[in-house]
């Protein structure tokens, strides 16, 4: 069972970082920092509300690295690390409160913190609070993506809840 | 519905409102021509656009103390842009020319803003 879990994320953590690079390679929607679709956020709420706590932070911190590394954009790794530290705290705070129905308003939360996290990254190391004033737009375009990445994300785990039942039955029976 | 996701669904439409009308607010065209360049929280220029030359296009070279460089360009009609970089991001190239009051270009890896400031009242 440790194997197979280890494998499981493993395979969400490639398909997370293809997911993230793919995306690299759009062109970019807004001129503002940081304003993305963040796609691979999708991946980060699946991981809180279909593993451990341990496993998901896990799963984002190999995700930033790696993902940093691959893009060859390591400056920009400390924004990553404090809006992903921070949106991973407070998704998995809140999944005690929101049900697997509401996981999107779980991964608008965590997009808005995600970019909280970056400008308190950004108005710390430029020092340079007029960094703050992006703020605002980050967070309505946060809530979208959010909006998008939770529902996504829903909605590929409710198709996957009946299989992995199905799958855990079957085992049962043949043990 | 839990009373719980009812108070979190609450948040979430009120900070988006806010943040909304906080674009808005922000994005108002500058009035005031002067500029101000800094790095790393140091003021390295105060220029007023309205003193350049309207047809001719001036650039400043900026180097970053870590190596890298930007440089500013004041072009047609007193605009001030970053118009080439040498950071992996290219952001505050892409951010165009400075139109607005409160928003300044940033360029991250090299710390630098150029942003709208007030006429000093002491003639500078």
């Amino acid at each position: 069972m440790k194997t197979r879990r280890l494998t499981e994320l493993a395979l969400l953590t490639a398909a997370a970082l293809i997911i993230f690079i793919v995306e690299l390679r759009l062109p970019d929607l807004s001129s503002i920092p940081g304003v993305k679709l963040g796609l691979a956020n999708i991946f980060t709420v699946y991981a809180v509300y279909s593993y451990r706590a341990r496993e998901a932070a896990m799963l984002l911190l190999t995700r930033i690295v790696l993902g940093s590394v691959f893009s060859s954009n390591f400056s920009a790794i400390i924004y990553s690390l404090a809006g992903g530290a921070l949106c991973i705290a407070g998704i998995l705070l809140l999944k005690r409160v929101i049900p697997i129905n509401f996981l999107w308003l779980c991964s608008v939360f965590g997009a808005m913190l995600h970019n909280t996290g970056q400008i308190g990254a950004a108005v710390v190391l430029t020092r340079s609070p007029a960094v703050f004033v992006h703020y605002p737009m980050l967070v309505v375009s946060g809530c979208i993506a959010g909006l998008f990445t939770g529902l996504c994300a829903q909605y590929v785990l409710k198709r996957l809840i009946p299989v992995r039942k199905n799958e855990t039955t079957s085992k049962e029976k043949e043990e | 519905m839990t009373k719980g996701v009812k108070i979190c669904l609450a948040a979430a439409v009120t900070i988006f409102a806010a943040a909304a009308v906080a674009v808005v607010i922000l994005h108002r065209p500058a009035e005031s021509t002067w500029v101000e360049i800094t790095q790393d929280g140091k003021v390295l220029y105060t220029l007023d656009l309205a003193t350049f030359d309207d047809e001719t296009t001036q650039t400043i070279r900026i180097d970053s103390p870590d190596g890298g460089y930007n440089i500013v360009e004041i072009g047609e009609g007193n605009t001030i842009r970053i118009s080439e970089a040498d950071c992996p991001d290219k952001t505050c190239v892409k951010t165009g020319t400075l139109r607005y009051e409160s928003v300044p270009i940033v360029c991250l890896p090299h710390k630098l803003v150029i942003k709208r400031v007030d006429e000093p009242k002491d003639g500078g």
